[in-house]
C-alpha cells in the first residue's frame, strides 16, 4: 500500500512538472531534401539533440514530427543548425507550447530559459494549453518569405533581435 | 549532332522522371553529404584490353563531411592495366566546397567548387590526361545541379593538369572535362519508409578535350572523346549503395585504353558519428 502511495505522490509529480510551460513537441518541414538518404541522414542530425526524444518523419512531404523531453531545455535554434549541417533547410517549423494564462499582444509575449519569443501578427489574446507558435525568424521560413515579411508592417518587430544573452525569436500563431 | 543526342536525352529523362535523383554515378554532385557523417565506397572498373585481357581498377574511398559546406575524400588506385598483377598505382584527395544553395520544398539549386590532387607511384602508358588512376596532377572545377519539376540535372567542368616522368607516355598535359547527368528516382513511388530499397536511373555524358604533351618524339598531342554512361542504383536502408553503369565512346579521335567499361560501386554512409 505504502509503496502504492508513492507511486501515486510520483505521478502525480511527474503530471504537474510535465504541465508546466515547456515547449512539447514540433513539426518541421525541411526543404531540399530529394532522397530517403538525405531524410535519414536528417533524422539522424535531429537524434543527436539532448532535447529530443523522438522523431517521426513523413518521408513524402519531408515533415519530421519531434517530440520533446519534458526535463530538457528545448533550444529551437539547434534544431534549425542540425538541419542545416545535413544540408538542408527549415521551410516551417511549428513549436507546442503548453500556456498557463498568458497574456499576448504584438511585440510582447513569454520568456523561455532566458530567451525571448515575441509575437508578431498574431493579436491581443490571453493563451492557456497547448498552443501552436510558428517561427518566422531568418532561416525558419523560406527567403523569399522572409524578405516579404520584412516589407510588412505587421513584422516590423523582426528587426529586433535582442540585446547581450538574450535572445529573441519571432513566432505567430 | 551532339544537340540531337542531348535534346533526346532530356526528353527521355522527363518521361522517366518520378522524384528525382542526384546521387550520380560517374559525376559528383554539387550538393554534399551531411556533416560529421564517413562514407566508403568500393569502385570497380572493368575493361578489355586490346589483347582481349579483362583488366580491373579498384578504387577504394573514404568520404567525410566536415561540414554542410565542406566535403574530403580520399582514394587509393590499384589495378593490372599494364601489368599481369596488381600494382599499387597512387592515392587522390578530393575537395568540394559547396558556396550556393538555393533550397526549395521539392527544388534545390546548388553550386559547389572542386579540386583533386593526386599522386602516382607506377609508370604510366596511358595517352589520356587522367589523373584518377594515372598521373600526378591537380584538377579544379564547378558543379551545379539542379532539381526541378522531378528531374535532377547536374553540370561538371573542370581543367586537369597531369605530370607525368621520364617513365611515362606523357611528360605532361592538360585536359577539360566536363559533363551532363540525369537522375530519376523509379522506385519507391511512395515512401513508407527508411528501409524501403530505392532505385534510381542515370544518364550521363562525359567529355575531354586534351592536350598531351608526350615523352616519344615528344610533341602537343591534342584529342577529345564524348562517353555516354547509363547507370542503375539500389539505396538500400537509406545508407547502402550499389551502383552499375556501362559507359562506351559515343565520339572522340583518341588512342584510349578502352572504349567500353563496365562500373561497380559498393557503397555505405555511417550518418552523425
Amino acid at each position: 500500500m505504502k509503496t502504492y502511495k508513492i507511486y501515486l505522490i510520483l505521478t502525480l509529480l511527474l503530471v504537474a512538472f510535465q504541465s508546466k510551460a515547456q515547449f512539447k513537441s514540433a513539426e518541421l518541414n525541411v526543404s531540399g531534401l530529394t532522397c530517403s538518404m538525405c531524410s535519414f541522414a536528417t533524422e539522424k542530425a535531429l537524434r543527436t539533440l539532448d532535447f529530443v526524444q523522438d522523431v517521426q518523419p513523413d518521408l513524402n512531404s519531408n515533415l519530421f514530427v519531434i517530440t520533446f523531453k519534458p526535463d530538457k531545455t528545448v533550444s529551437i535554434d539547434m534544431i534549425q543548425e542540425k538541419v542545416k549541417s545535413a544540408g538542408f533547410s527549415v521551410y516551417k517549423l511549428m513549436a507546442v507550447y503548453t500556456f498557463n494564462s498568458v497574456k499576448i499582444s504584438d511585440n510582447y509575449g513569454f520568456t523561455y530559459q532566458g530567451n525571448q519569443y515575441e509575437f508578431l501578427n498574431a493579436g491581443d489574446k490571453t493563451l492557456n494549453g497547448d498552443v501552436k507558435l510558428v517561427f518566422i525568424d531568418k532561416d525558419y521560413v523560406p527567403e523569399g518569405e522572409y524578405k516579404k515579411m520584412l516589407k510588412d508592417s505587421h513584422y516590423k518587430g523582426l528587426a529586433n533581435s535582442g540585446k547581450g544573452d538574450t535572445k529573441v525569436y519571432h513566432v505567430t500563431l | 549532332m551532339k544537340s540531337v543526342i542531348l535534346t533526346a536525352l532530356c526528353c527521355l529523362s522527363v518521361r522517366w522522371a518520378a522524384l528525382a535523383q542526384e546521387l550520380y554515378i560517374n559525376t559528383e554532385p554539387a550538393s554534399n553529404m551531411a556533416a560529421r557523417s564517413i562514407g566508403f565506397r568500393m569502385n570497380n572498373y572493368g575493361y578489355s584490353d586490346d589483347n582481349g585481357k579483362t583488366k580491373t581498377i579498384f578504387n577504394p574511398e573514404i568520404m567525410y563531411g566536415f561540414s554542410s559546406q565542406l566535403m574530403v575524400h580520399a582514394e587509393a588506385y590499384i589495378d593490372d592495366k599494364f601489368t599481369d598483377g596488381y600494382v599499387f598505382r597512387g592515392l587522390g584527395l578530393y575537395a568540394k566546397y559547396r558556396f550556393l544553395n538555393i533550397d526549395g520544398v521539392h527544388k534545390h539549386f546548388r553550386v559547389a567548387a572542386f579540386s583533386r590532387f593526386s599522386d602516382a607511384f607506377q609508370p604510366d602508358e596511358n595517352n589520356e590526361v587522367s589523373i584518377i588512376d594515372d598521373y600526378r596532377g591537380i584538377s579544379a572545377g564547378i558543379i551545379a545541379t539542379q532539381l526541378l519539376h522531378k528531374l535532377a540535372i547536374s553540370s561538371t567542368i573542370a581543367y586537369t593538369r597531369a605530370f607525368g616522368t621520364a617513365n611515362d607516355y606523357i611528360k605532361n598535359g592538360d585536359a577539360v572535362e566536363y559533363s551532363l547527368s540525369f537522375g530519376d528516382l523509379a522506385l519507391p513511388r511512395l515512401y513508407t519508409s527508411y528501409k524501403q530499397t530505392n532505385m534510381n536511373l542515370f544518364f550521363e555524358i562525359l567529355g575531354k578535350n586534351q592536350w598531351a604533351n608526350v615523352n616519344i618524339n615528344p610533341s602537343t598531342q591534342k584529342g577529345y572523346y564524348l562517353d555516354a554512361a547509363p547507370g542503375i542504383q539500389f539505396v538500400i536502408r537509406s545508407r547502402a549503395l550499389i551502383d552499375l553503369s556501362w559507359r562506351w565512346q559515343v565520339v572522340g579521335d583518341m588512342d584510349r585504353l578502352w572504349y567500353q567499361q563496365a562500373f561497380v560501386r559498393l557503397e555505405y554512409n555511417i550518418f552523425n558519428l
